[in-house]
């Protein structure tokens, strides 16, 4: 067990880029490892397709095939709900743990390991929605042009950055053991009642009023514009509320991220 | 470069931390030379991980600094030669033993190869494993490869060996003797006085955020009263013991004597001399636990 040879290695030392790569293939296969994150993330978009989109497939909404209508709003469910609640569950229940203060006491650059978790979770959120396509083009007989099935996953990444925020926001505020159930009572609401998960044109009057000031209504108009279904406000419009939102989300993020700092590492 | 070469490891001067109104540390100072083992004892609450935190970087002083080789415990300078071993860390139960040892190593210039880390660590058999799938002894031995993985100089262990048997804790204090042969420096805390005792250089008593003692095993020994004498005599009275020579503490129940001597001999001679009733004579080293009682209880 005790080895007396044990001696330095030359030094060697990693490029940034190599620790950087390595911190994210180590987070990457890290997350697609926890099936309590993945299954979910992974079926709940297709599920949805396949309970809602098929039967509904030869009606349109918004001027668009409902199919291929509720397709984008699924995937703006999956790129909205793997970065909020990934974000908010996962930093919350790694701040109860030792763990982070290890982190912090070794030399590992906090930036690169932010980093490599935003690149693990566009991937899942990639897998789900790619998912999505497959059994929307197989059994949902959805037919989009090449550059707009880039246009929306384009914007449903867009959609990541205030989700990724807001989940920031309920990780350094909430516990470990709080957090899941507060973010499904923050998540729920919001896309049921925002046009995601239902189309706002079926949603009660109350309801559509509310939904145009949700980041969430804002997201999907980014994406449904790509497919020629969007509202009468322009795209720019929609980009400005959600960096809106964004900015307010991560402003809210650093106080919570600063509080948190005092209590733990002051 | 050149400076902080000649800098000691650890120069710890007039610490203080206040968490609200409690003071955790009190100005607490000593500095930690190349190739010494320093084991800080205390009872739970003293101050030891919060010592260990402040000299890690991971909380602020409300005054006084901490310098690794004259560097702030923060830079990253000083990082690199830090290796850290905490109490309870947790780590990400979906990652092999081999990838988080490896990920770590990237950030550390003067690394050891991963598999000597392995190896080290007694970890070959569990190498491809998921870190959730470790016994508890085995996350242990982990945290030991994570903390020397990156070749550091100077190496931090607090309460290392609480969740470890018998057998594992030797083990573990033989580890920690390479490493000193290595001229690492290392300060652990512990509230095993016979871990202090078997591997340290010194060590350094804390009590309600002091330090109370701060020498080598013997020396806070010998502090104590260095010898005990145990009797038994019916013809003695507390008294009479109290004032043979050397003699620095009286306990007496039962019949029995309990005596701390700075020096046996002439108290044990003495002792014949005043009393022919004696028996079940004993004379033996104190030992650092009753050093320890004896210090925290004043």
């Amino acid at each position: 067990m005790v080895t007396e040879t044990t001696t330095a290695s030359a030094t060697r030392t990693n490029s940034p880029s190599a620790q950087l790569g390595y911190t994210i293939y180590a987070e990457v296969i890290r997350t697609l490892r926890i099936p309590a994150l993945l299954i979910p993330s992974l079926i709940f978009p297709s599920l949805f397709f396949i309970l809602f989109g098929i039967p509904n497939k030869q009606y349109n909404i918004a001027s668009a095939n409902a199919a291929t209508f509720l397709m984008v709003s699924y995937g703006c469910y999956a790129a909205m709900s793997t970065s909020f609640l990934s974000f908010g569950i996962g930093t919350a229940s790694e701040r109860g743990m030792g763990w982070n203060r290890l982190l912090r006491a070794s030399p590992i650059n906090p930036l690169y390991l932010f980093f490599a978790k935003l690149v693990s979770i566009v991937t899942v959120i990639l897998l789900s929605v790619l998912l999505l396509y497959v059994v929307s083009i197989l059994l949902g007989k959805v037919t989009l042009p090449l550059d707009q099935w880039f246009g929306v996953t384009g914007m449903l990444l867009v959609g990541v950055i205030p989700f990724v925020a807001l989940g920031l926001v309920l990780g350094y505020s909430a516990g470990p053991n709080s957090a899941p159930a507060i973010g499904n009572l923050i998540f729920i609401p919001l896309s049921f009642f925002s046009g995601i998960l239902i189309p706002v044109q079926f949603l009660p009057d109350f309801a559509r009023g509310f939904a145009k000031y949700t980041p969430s209504y804002h997201v999907g108009q980014l994406a449904w514009h790509v497919i020629g279904a969007g509202d009468s406000t322009s795209l720019f419009v929609h980009l400005l509320w959600v960096a809106g939102y964004t900015l307010v989300f991560v402003w809210l993020a650093l106080i919570a991220y600063r509080r948190e700092e005092r209590r733990t590492f002051g | 470069m050149a400076q902080s070469e000649l800098a000691p490891p650890i120069v710890v001067r007039d610490l203080v931390k206040k968490f609200g109104s409690v003071d955790a540390l009190s100005g607490i100072s000593f500095e930690v030379a190349s190739g010494e083992v320093v084991a800080m004892l205390g009872p739970n609450g003293a101050g030891k991980t919060t010592s260990i935190s402040l000299m890690l970087g991971l909380r602020h002083p409300t005054s006084g600094t901490v310098r690794i080789y004259g560097r702030d415990p923060q830079e990253l300078a000083s990082r690199v030669r830090m290796g850290v071993m905490l109490q309870e860390s947790g780590a990400p139960p979906t990652l092999k033993v081999r990838e988080i040892l490896t990920w770590y190593s990237h950030f550390y210039p003067q690394a050891i190869s991963v598999e000597e880390a392995i190896r080290y660590a007694g970890l070959t058999e569990k190498a491809e494993a998921l870190i959730g799938t470790l016994s508890g002894g085995q996350k242990q031995r982990l945290f030991f490869a994570l903390a020397v993985v990156g070749n550091p100089d100077v190496i931090f262990l607090d309460e290392p060996t609480v969740a470890m048997d018998v057998e594992a804790r030797h083990a573990f204090w033989d580890e920690m003797r390479v490493l000193k042969a290595q001229h690492k420096s290392i300060i652990l805390t512990t509230h095993y006085i016979e871990e202090a005792d078997a591997i340290a250089d010194r060590v350094i008593v804390i009590n309600r955020g002091k330090i109370i003692a701060d020498g080598t095993p013997s020396a806070i020994k010998k502090n104590v009263g260095g010898t005990h004498v145990r009797f038994r005599a019916t013809d003695l009275t507390e008294a009479a013991a109290q004032r043979l020579p050397g003699v620095t503490k009286v306990t007496f129940t039962n019949g029995a004597f309990d005596l701390y001597t700075t020096t046996a001999e002439p108290t044990v001679r003495a002792l014949f001399a005043q009393s022919s009733e004696l028996t079940d004579l004993e004379v033996v080293g104190a030992g650092l636990e009753e050093a320890f009682l004896e210090l925290t209880h004043n």
